[in-house]
């Protein structure tokens, strides 16, 4: 066997040096905050190895990986059935449903645990309305890991829902014709022709749901679940030490590894290109018969608990806001919220583009893999341990962009690049290689092929893309309150402001507006749906 | 037709962006790059205080002066680790922080420069860094907030020790990860030694103590019944009861602990950083601070204890004099490695 | 017989240079292996220029591999590949596939779904196609009503003919077919085989086609390349290949065969169905292959030198049927030949051999 050969693996010659070095560029730049745990880490070892063989290490670890395990499944148990409904059946206003099964995703997790504890807390709505009534003294509390599970829940299963539609919506109606051709009802459709069609797309979401509970602050520490989150923030909090927070986010790093190795897994297994000759033909809708009731039934209760609960909570306290609202800072931090997560979306979506066409094309090559890896760098650590990486490396190797607008797009962009990466690269993965191939063998160049075979086949998810970018980074809070300009607030910021005084009535109002524009993008992007 | 729509999509996102913040964003781009020493001096201010109370403050301060300030709001904590990342290249010229404890840590590091005698001759020893390189601004003390609709002030313990008795069970709520908190903590261990105060934490535990991650959150379960005693810093309730219609009817009232460690007095502070080129602007800054305009602005907007100038508190407050304190230096409490081991150990963090 | 040399793998005559007469395709040594695995194992080959190559061969023979490298798909380990004389894969070069000059027809077709049929077709013309050459193409695949529709509006054999007129758009030195009739229905197949041909043809396009199909590789192809296991087993025309298989390999794989033991004398073979004129000069043990429409059965003996038989077994086909024969020592051969008479198992009749045999090996082992 040459050493070629050895090199080549299954892919044919090797994936192209050009691309394989700006995804090699970029998966270093998303790592940065692992080397800058790494430097730390490295200054202290005697502290470092005294923060890591404490007993609470191990037992955050397990109760984090819980969490993260948990809320990957349910949100994936949630997301694959609303999607199969909003995409395939004749469920009456799918296109409707699709949008407001999705709107959860702007919920900022911070503002879940709120309208949680509004709601379900020992002196919540409920409480008020029906368990005093009834003479009942306590509700079971919501705090701790059911509560957290439940909010986390409900904020993340829209980052599996888009994928998985969006793969659906590019999956081989032929297969789900020939299923119905042989009499298999929607249940049997669902399990042996949608699930194994979605499945990479569904394994990516969920890593991505996995990782951001792994890496959240505001559900963990309102409903006071101890996560490896909450106990560096309290680290950073309270004892200005910086290696006992930084052993603590490097175990983090180690659990994503796992995360990401087993998506890999189910990622690997078989094919998931179209079958048959020819694309694009929009597949008829499958009848839900009685299933419809309980179809409905699903779709109502998720908007009811994850939107209208949170909108509503959310009104009722603004309209009890007793300050009259700065508009002014208002409107720029709105202003301010659009241009960052608009820019680190379409950067974002760009610059993985390369390491998403790798990990579809070139899975097989360890290369390809441990680059794919690296994209997803920062994901699982906590916001506040990137911003200080950031911190660190950017006072230091580049001053004169340090608390520049663009080093919190940078920011945003690191953080939110596997959001990106799961979807292009499923996308990728339904584009049979061939049209590559015969796009090539017509003479055209790669970046020709890119341009006029790729990047139409794949809008579906470039555009779901740039939604899960825009919608998850108009939320992030530490990165933007510690790297951008001074005195540059976003809505987040403003929000944060807020709900730091306590008073969730002020606090209010920034929500609803963020929610507010968050919801036109959403729709714009999904009304593009044939 | 399709591309052209999504092509749209993506550059209206991006052009309404860009239109939308050039506003909000051209005119700070300039933050980063130090500003020319001489007639126009810019300070950056890293606040670990709330815009919404101190930005009028510091508005004042810039007409007065004539020098303008930048101003970066964030976590007291947060922009403490921030500076410490930045190192000596530290935008920052000022910090402004929340508490003793993030202070004493950027003095131990050696971020922060020495100040002088009479800038810290104007607030009482102990309201100050021993060392001279933060200075107390206002005073905040460790309460017993109560559900005044349960109890009444007789029921009330002398003494944090008291809440360990089981007629409290399930009733008490405090915030081991507050930094108030633990400072009151380390508080305990000076004066009370490391025992007792284990002890003291383990008992807490056992009867059910709530654990709640900020003050303000205290401050509404006892409002909403969840607990009837709250550990937590005075102005959270004295804030919220001004905001009332009627401040009488508000669920929440004061108890100020006189035994033990009971009601002590934490600070908010500044001091002004080493690497600052500004030292004598950042130090006008602080003076200002302690001036009769910005203590009376803490008492009356912060509702906060005034330190310095002769300013008397809130008359819904006690003197600060009648405050009962234990013997004990503001600067000797920095020993919060050894608090919060204490708080793993005990299992309460 | 006529005069045609049949090469056997391993006897290369590639010519250097860019002769006018140089073959469409050539290559010399090529070998590729995937994780080890030879897919390609030193495979030397010309399509000659202006015709239609046939590359037949089982599952897995390694054959769509070869196309692939042929259009630069995959890089060979080692071997060199010419295009119109012009080398674009060896030891340094690597020509991309862009740059070949290759037009390739896809198994799936590969059409792409965002584009018209005609936008299809133009694609390789650059970006101000030629409007009047995709026209005629569509022409020429008798597509022009359906220039306005997606591939997913098309049938399966309007769909291959979309990606035959896109191959060929280009202008191609050669075109490669990979099993281009596989997603087609039988009843199709016969017409759009004779329908490409001529398209080619109408074109003057060289083609190298890969399929599993012999009849496929026989009726459409001027020159066969029969793969086995990654290396050629032989080249030839398609009535070289099925009259006079190198190999028992090449002789069974290729349509139907029963091969028997036999002792060569003289210009003559002896075999358990009589003496046969020996097809080359050979001597000793052979083994010697029987096309079963060369095996009369016959009710009588009727020129007294035939063999008397038991019929086994019968399968029918309409137009003609396989009867499965046992000589007395327990032989079985097979006969093709008519449908009528009925043969059914238990007849007793006669057989004879009255077409040529072919030796598909020596000496291997003594006859009887």
């Amino acid at each position: 066997m040459t050493t070629r050969a050895l090199i080549a693996g299954r892919g044919g010659h090797g994936p192209p040096r050009p691309l394989l070095l700006v995804a090699t560029l970029v998966g270093a730049a998303v790592a940065l905050p692992a080397i800058y745990l790494l430097v730390v880490v490295a200054g202290d070892l005697d502290g470092a190895a005294d923060a890591l063989w404490r007993e609470r290490t191990a037992r955050l670890l397990g109760q984090s990986a819980l969490l993260a395990g948990a809320v990957a499944a349910s949100a994936a148990a949630l997301a694959v059935p609303l999607a199969w409904i909003t995409v395939c059946s004749d469920l009456p206003g799918r296109r409707a449903w699709a949008f407001l099964v999705t709107l959860p995703l702007v919920v900022p997790s911070y503002v879940g645990a709120y309208v949680l504890v509004a709601t379900l807390g020992p002196r919540g709505l409920v409480h008020e309305v029906l368990a005093a009534p009834l003479g009942i003294e306590r509700l079971p509390s919501i705090y701790g890991f059911v509560g957290a599970w439940l909010v986390l829940t409900l904020v993340t299963y829209p980052l599996v829902l888009i994928p998985a539609r969006a793969a659906l919506r590019r999956a081989d109606p032929s297969q789900l014709e020939a299923a119905r051709g042989l009499g298999a009802g929607p249940w049997r459709i669902a399990r042996t022709v949608v699930l194994p069609q979605i499945s990479p797309a569904v394994a990516a979401g969920s890593l991505i749901a996995a990782l951001y509970a792994l890496s959240d602050f505001g559900a963990v520490s309102i409903l006071r679940f101890d996560s490896f989150t909450r106990v560096i923030h309290q680290s950073y909090r309270a004892s200005f030490d910086r290696t006992g927070p930084a052993v603590l986010a490097a175990v983090l790093i180690l659990l994503m590894v796992v995360l990401v190795a087993l998506e890999a897994r189910v990622r690997r297994r078989g094919g998931h290109h179209r079958t048959g000759p020819g694309a694009g033909r929009p597949p008829a809708p499958v009848p839900l018969g009685r299933w419809r009731i309980p179809a409905l039934l699903l779709c109502g209760t998720l908007v009811t608990v994850a939107l209208v609960l949170p909108v509503g909570v959310l009104a009722v306290w603004a309209l009890h806001g007793t300050e009259t609202l700065p508009w002014d800072e208002l409107r720029a931090a709105t202003g301010n919220s659009l241009l960052t997560a608009g820019l680190a979306a379409v950067i974002a979506v760009a610059v993985t583009a390369p390491a998403a066409w790798l990990g579809a094309r070139h899975r097989r090559r360890r290369v390809v893999r441990a680059v794919e890896a690296a994209h997803h760098g920062g994901y699982a650590l906590p916001h506040i341990v990137v911003a200080l990486a950031l911190v660190y490396f950017g006072v230091r190797v580049v001053p004169w962009a340090y608390q520049t607008l663009g080093m919190a797009i940078f920011a945003l962009v690191l953080l939110y690049v596997p959001l990106a990466l799961g979807v292009l690269r499923s996308t990728v993965l339904q584009i049979p290689p061939s049209l590559e191939e015969a796009a090539r063998g017509l003479g055209r160049s790669r970046m020709a092929v890119a341009r006029t075979v790729l990047l139409p086949l794949a809008r579906p998810g470039v555009l779901a893309g740039l939604a899960l970018v825009f919608l998850t980074a108009i939320k992030e809070l530490p990165a933007m309150v510690l790297l951008a300009p001074t005195e540059f607030d976003t809505l987040a910021t403003v929000l944060w402001q807020q709900t730091n005084l306590s008073v969730f009535e002020r606090a209010a109002v920034p929500a609803l507006v963020l929610l507010a524009i968050s919801a036109p993008p959403l729709a714009l992007l999904m009304g593009r749906e044939r | 037709m399709r591309s052209l729509r999504s092509s749209l999509v993506v550059c209206s996102l991006l052009v309404s962006s860009l239109g939308l913040a050039a506003c909000g964003s051209d005119d700070e781009d300039s933050s980063t790059t130090p500003s020319a020493s001489g007639g126009d001096v810019e300070l950056t201010v890293y606040s670990g205080r709330d815009e919404e109370l101190v930005a009028p403050l510091l508005d004042r301060f810039e007409q007065r002066e004539g020098i303008k300030l930048k101003v970066r709001y964030g976590d007291s904590a947060e922009l403490a680790a921030t500076i410490r990342e930045e190192g000596d290249r530290s935008p920052a010229d000022v910090y402004f922080g929340q508490d003793a404890g993030a202070l004493g840590a950027l003095a131990k590091g050696g971020a922060l420069a020495e100040l002088p005698a009479e800038t810290l001759d104007r607030v009482g020893p102990g309201r100050r860094s021993t060392d001279g390189r933060w200075v107390g601004t206002s005073g905040r003390v460790r309460v017993m907030a109560y559900d005044k609709r349960e109890l009444k002030p007789s029921d009330l313990p002398d003494s944090v020790f008291g809440l360990t008795d089981p007629k409290w069970k399930g009733k008490v709520a405090w915030a081991p990860t507050n930094a108030s908190f633990q400072a009151f903590v380390t508080a305990m261990r000076k004066i009370h030694g490391e025992d007792r105060t284990a002890e003291w934490l383990e008992a807490m535990k056992d009867n059910d103590t709530e654990a709640y991650d900020k003050n303000g959150l205290i401050r509404d379960a006892v409002a909403a019944g969840e607990v009837q005693i709250g550990l937590i810093n005075h102005y959270y309730v004295s804030q919220k009861r001004a905001e009332e219609k009627d401040p009488e009817a508000y669920p929440v009232a004061l108890h100020f602990p006189r035994g033990d460690v009971g009601s002590l007095i934490n600070v908010a502070g500044g001091g002004v950083l080493a690497s600052s080129d500004h030292q004598d602007e950042a130090r006008r800054l602080i003076d200002f601070l302690l001036e009769r305009e910005a203590q009376e602005y803490f008492r009356s907007e912060t509702a906060e204890y005034p330190l310095a100038a002769g300013v008397e508190p809130l008359d819904s407050l006690p003197k600060l004099a009648d405050v009962p304190q234990p013997d004990l230096d503001l600067s000797d409490i920095d020993d919060l490695e050894g608090t919060l081991k204490l708080l793993e150990r005990t299992g309460v963090l | 017989m006529s005069g045609t040399i049949d090469r056997v793998a391993g006897a290369p005559d590639a010519v250097d240079g860019a002769a006018p007469s140089a073959p469409a395709i050539s290559c010399v040594g090529l070998r590729k292996a995937f994780d080890g695995v030879p897919a390609v194992a030193g495979v030397d080959v010309d399509a000659p220029d202006g015709a239609l190559t046939a590359v037949l061969g089982p599952s897995g023979c390694g054959k769509t591999t070869l196309l692939r490298l042929l259009a630069g798909f995959e890089r060979p380990d080692a071997g060199t590949v010419r295009v119109a004389g012009r080398v674009v894969a060896d030891d340094r070069t690597f020509v991309g596939p862009d740059r070949r000059r290759i037009g390739m027809v896809f198994q799936d077709y590969a059409l792409f779904p965002h584009l018209d049929v005609a936008a299809n077709v133009a694609y390789g013309l650059g970006r101000r196609p030629d409007r009047d050459r995709v026209a005629g193409l569509l022409d020429l695949v008798g597509l022009g009503d359906v220039a306005a529709r997606r591939p997913h509006e098309l049938s399966g054999g309007q769909q291959q003919r979309v990606a035959l007129a896109r191959a060929l758009a280009p202008r191609p030195d050669v075109v490669l077919l990979d099993e281009p009739f596989s997603n087609l229905d039988a009843s199709l197949r016969g017409r759009l085989r004779r329908d490409m041909r001529a398209v080619l043809l109408a074109a003057g396009a060289s083609a190298v086609l890969v399929t599993h199909d012999q009849d496929e590789a026989l009726s459409l192809a001027d020159h066969v390349v029969l793969m086995r296991s990654g290396t050629v087993e032989q080249v030839g025309s398609p009535d070289a290949i099925y009259r006079r298989p190198a190999t028992r390999w090449a002789a069974e794989f290729v349509g139907t065969v029963d091969v028997l033991p036999g002792v060569a004398e003289a210009g003559r073979i002896e075999t358990p169905l009589g003496t046969v004129p020996d097809p080359g000069v050979h001597r000793g043990a052979v083994d010697v292959a029987l096309r079963p429409e060369d095996v009369a059965l016959t009710v009588d003996d009727e020129h007294g030198d035939a063999h008397p038989v038991v019929v086994v077994a019968r399968e029918y086909y309409g137009r003609d049927q396989l009867v499965t024969v046992e000589l007395p020592d327990g032989r079985r051969v097979r006969h093709r030949g008519p449908g009528h008479p009925t043969w059914a198992p238990g007849d007793r009749g006669h057989v004879r051999v009255t077409g040529p045999v072919a030796v598909v090996g020596i000496g291997m082992r003594s006859p009887r």
